[in-house]
């Protein structure tokens, strides 16, 4: 009888919540797709304070890797959006294993990509103070030349030209000629169409591979920049490596 | 009763409580914060729209005219924005050069006196900053100016009470975020309107200059005002006027943020309201007195790629002149501006 007491108690006071809880859903009809952003170098997770090894046969050890992502949509073959989450922006931080999941709340029509902005839009750049994940105290904004650190990656190699052997990478700018907002589109692995089903929901699992940082695009190694702090054309290079380092590993249903 | 029942119990009440707290909050009744509005004088242009995504009400300027007085926003409790911004000198910081950070450091720029921000598209001398709500980030976390960090200025705010129902009157929330205390701020600073001066008089007929003004005031028109440019008395451009830079700062002004080359030595143009408050002049405060800085113009000119074409033979100005410029920029100090109460620390 008393079990069924605290059963009973448990069980209204968890009615009470999700009760209060439901009022912030966003629409009735989405449907959830989970991303889960899975940080990898040398082909394995990425942990930090580990030692890895880059293409260029550097060593590197990270202490802290961050990158907003945002403007989530889904397209069509044809490259029509049918689904889109504008204003939405997420701050990524290794660090942090919750902040490598994002919740994104979408319709239902079939689509054949995952496309998405690395970084902050230059309009937001200028308007002032914002909330949420762009919240200055975040750590992810320049105080002295207003602007979004759009990518931070912060760690050590013997082959720093610093005498501490670190290196920091802060890499943002939205001015014209040094923007360093990228798109990435990711196809579904394997087949053409996905369609979020109303029962459970779809998780995607996109890795990031830090060896792209330093090459991709454009050849990096932490022997020829061991810092770099500032807007400008070396950041955009960065830019260009960051945006290759997304790859969408597998989606399935939940 | 066992333990077990008992414990099961105090966590259904606990959780009813916090359901009901955060439900219900909503419901209870929040007093609506008054309206304000920055009133913008008839002889200036339409401000910025630095006021969009931020309502102006009585409870935010208040709440923003707090923190700008509070020297908790300071890593050591003591320094605040007023410190180096004071009334009586039109917020800028009176007889200094360089104004005191924590710690007995320096800053390596004068600070400018903060008035008809609302004007302003860019902030500080090299214009680094594009929205008068981000500017507050710069000196707060600076480590030779206010040197705490933006985390911990929330959390030792957030357990104030005080600054707690301050928030939750301007904002409807008592939780103090890094947004809400910008936004506080940019309403505090944006309401400084200076335009109550005896120029400002004579534009609308209230007062007349003496001789001595009134023949200052034309040669500041044909020397000084198409950069010092009314009503604002900026362009709110930026200008090599060629000041020999610094060898130990190395002050490369404008460029720091650009990066263009054609930027080197520029520095926003200051607004010559409330002039005479605001001594020391130059962007390092070099100057000690309007009369030096006028003989800069008229004999200290460094010549170099990027000097203003305008100042490329200096600027010719006879002592006579000189003493007449001296009188009309008398006549920009906003008396009641700079002992308005609303501006005061509210203690």
């Amino acid at each position: 009888m008393k079990k069924n007491l605290c059963r009973l108690l448990s069980l209204s006071a968890f009615l009470l919540l999700s009760g209060c809880a439901k009022e912030t859903s966003v629409e009735n009809d989405a449907r959830l797709l989970r991303v889960k952003f899975h940080v990898t170098a040398n082909g394995e997770s990425l942990k930090i304070g580990e030692e890895y090894i880059n293409t260029f046969g550097e060593d590197f050890r990270v202490s802290a890797f961050k990158i907003y992502v945002g403007g989530f949509r889904l397209e069509n073959e044809n490259n029509g959006i049918v689904a889109a989450l504008n204003d939405a922006y997420f701050l990524l931080d290794l660090s942090k294993e919750n902040s490598l999941v994002t919740d994104l709340r979408l319709n239902e029509k079939p689509f054949s990509r995952l496309v998405f902005q690395v970084g902050i839009d230059s309009i937001l750049n200028v308007s002032g103070a914002q909330a949420g994940a762009l919240d200055p105290m975040n750590g992810m904004f320049w105080t002295w030349n207003t602007g979004y650190i759009n990518a931070k990656l912060e760690g050590s190699s013997s082959f720093s030209r610093n005498d501490d052997k670190a290196f920091t990478y802060h890499i943002g700018g939205f001015r014209s000629g040094e923007a360093t907002q990228r798109i990435v589109r990711l196809s579904i692995p394997g087949q053409q169409e996905w369609v979020l089903e109303k029962s459970g929901y779809t998780e995607a699992t996109v890795s990031i591979d830090i060896d792209q940082w330093f090459r991709s695009t454009h050849d990096l190694p932490i022997s020829s920049v061991s810092n770099m702090m500032i807007p400008g054309p070396v950041s955009v290079k960065y830019a260009d490596n960051c945006a290759t380092m997304f790859n969408m590993e597998n989606i399935i249903r939940r | 009763m066992t333990a077990k029942t008992t414990i099961s119990l105090i966590c259904f009440i606990g959780f009813t409580a916090a359901w009901m707290g955060s439900c219900l909050k909503k419901e209870s009744p929040v007093v609506a914060p008054g309206t304000l509005k920055l009133v913008v004088p008839s002889n200036f242009p339409p401000p910025e729209d630095i006021f969009k995504n931020n309502r102006l009400t009585k409870e935010g300027f208040e709440l923003g005219r707090k923190l700008f007085y509070d020297g908790r926003l300071a890593k050591d409790g003591v320094t605040s924005c007023a410190s180096c911004h004071q009334q009586f000198a039109a917020f800028a910081t009176f007889e200094h050069p360089f104004s005191h950070g924590i710690n007995n450091q320096f800053t390596t720029r004068n600070a400018p006196g903060l008035f008809n921000l609302a004007w302003h598209r860019e902030l500080h001398w090299d214009g680094g900053i594009n929205h008068l709500e981000v500017q507050p980030l710069a000196p707060i976390t600076a480590p030779n100016e206010m040197g705490e960090t933006i985390g911990d200025l929330v959390s030792k705010l957030n357990s104030n009470s005080r600054y707690r129902e301050m928030f939750r009157s301007a904002f409807g929330d008592p939780e103090v975020t890094a947004p809400r205390l910008l936004k506080a701020l940019a309403q505090f600073m944006g309401m400084l309107v200076s335009s109550g001066s005896k120029y400002d008089k004579v534009k609308s007929g209230l007062a007349k200059f003496s001789q001595a003004e009134e023949s200052g005031y034309a040669i500041f028109l044909t020397k000084c005002g198409s950069c010092h440019k009314e009503p604002l008395f900026t362009d709110l451009s930026y200008r090599n006027t060629g000041i020999p830079p610094d060898p130990i700062l190395k002050d490369i002004g404008r460029m720091r943020i650009t990066r263009l080359r054609e930027d080197s030595l520029k520095f926003k143009v200051p607004s010559l309201r409330n002039v005479m408050l605001t001594a020391p002049y130059g962007h390092d405060g070099r100057f000690f007195s309007a009369s030096a800085m006028i003989d800069h113009y008229r004999t200290g000119v460094q010549a170099g790629p990027t000097l203003d074409p305008r100042l490329r033979y200096g600027l010719s100005i006879s002592n006579n002149e000189k003493a007449d410029l001296l009188q009309f920029l008398g006549t920009l100090t906003d008396t009641a501006f700079v002992k308005d109460s609303r501006f005061k620390d509210p203690g």
